[in-house]
């Protein structure tokens, strides 16, 4: 399950680097993001403007995640594409998390980059 | 149509008493003549998708991707993401449910081997879905919604039943039956498709 992480001053970008985060992938992600989550923090910024196609079990893991961070930890989501923003709205998730607009070119370099996991 | 049906519904033109309307009911409706030749019409937009799969994650995720190959992207691509998306969720509920495998839906944990049909057809309104399979019925109520909504909080904490969200609000004329030990459900994804001018039949 490829992610690619960078460190920021407030926690870490967490950019998925596969289209599509379906029940295929869900169990994978869910386990590379707990990861991450351990180690990085207070923001874990999620972004997912590579992925085109998320479905619930997509939703699903990133909630189950939300739901086992301690409280001074959260995820946050940027970079959503039409299919993904669609799944939150109908769900009513784009009320519970933070979503912030795409991160463009004029935001500040990364202070690191890792390449995580193998494609 | 396979050639050897295209060849045998040009042996039946040239025997010359094929009339016209029985010509169009032999080879489906928007069949036309071109000089000597019946050529079918390209149909009334594109042919029925179909497929039989295994109820597992990773053959429904093929089965999605032919489908977009199938239909896209002549196709409205807000209607195939609306139709990828709902199959997505209802067949996915098949391999995690259905099979009883629960939301890993390992194919190594112990379960039942459920097998999916899927059938998708675009006209002029949308698009058509069938999806069958041989598992226990469906739940009560997974049609109708629950009775008292919950909050996104606590939705969120709950996080199950999305699911069935995405599926009633994405769908109409939305129906479930039991026949022959299978689960059959039925809907149809709104959207204006638009046929191309060669596509339309031709035949008064």
């Amino acid at each position: 399950m490829p992610l690619m992480t960078e460190e920021m001053a407030c926690g870490v970008r967490v950019c998925v680097l596969e289209n599509r985060l379906d029940a295929a992938l869900a169990i994978r992600f869910k386990d590379r993001l707990r990861e991450i989550a351990a180690r990085n923090g207070p923001v874990i910024l999620l972004d997912l403007s590579r992925v085109d196609f998320m479905d619930s079990s997509g939703l699903g893991a990133i909630l189950a995640i939300r739901r086992t961070l301690p409280p001074d930890r959260r995820i946050e989501l940027t970079g959503l594409t039409p299919n993904v923003e669609r799944v939150l709205r109908l769900t009513r998730m784009d009320m519970v998390f933070v979503i912030h607009p795409p991160i463009g070119p004029e935001q500040p370099e990364p202070t690191a980059r890792v390449q995580e996991g193998a494609p | 149509m396979s050639d050897p049906d295209r060849g045998k519904l040009r042996g039946f033109m040239a025997g010359g008493r094929a009339p016209h309307d029985l010509m169009r009911r032999a080879g489906g409706a928007g069949n036309r003549r071109d000089g000597d030749r019946a050529l079918p019409a390209k149909s009334r937009g594109w042919p029925m998708f179909h497929r039989v799969l295994p109820a597992d994650t990773g053959a429904i995720q093929a089965t999605l991707l032919d489908m977009r190959d199938r239909f896209g992207p002549e196709i409205d691509a807000d209607a195939l993401a609306r139709v990828e998306l709902v199959l997505a969720e209802v067949m996915n509920n098949v391999a995690q449910h259905g099979t009883g495998r629960g939301k890993t839906a390992d194919p190594a944990r112990p379960g039942r081997a459920l097998t999916i049909h899927l059938s998708v057809a675009a006209h002029d309104r949308g698009l058509a879905c069938a999806v069958t399979d041989d598992g226990p019925p469906l739940p009560a109520g997974c049609l109708a919604g629950p009775e008292v909504e919950r909050t996104p909080e606590h939705a969120a904490m709950a996080a199950c039943g999305f699911g069935w969200m995405i599926i009633r609000d994405l769908t109409q004329s939305l129906f479930h039956f039991r026949e022959d030990q299978r689960n059959v459900l039925c809907f149809n994804i709104p959207g204006q498709l638009q046929l191309t001018p060669e596509s339309r039949p031709d035949v008064a």
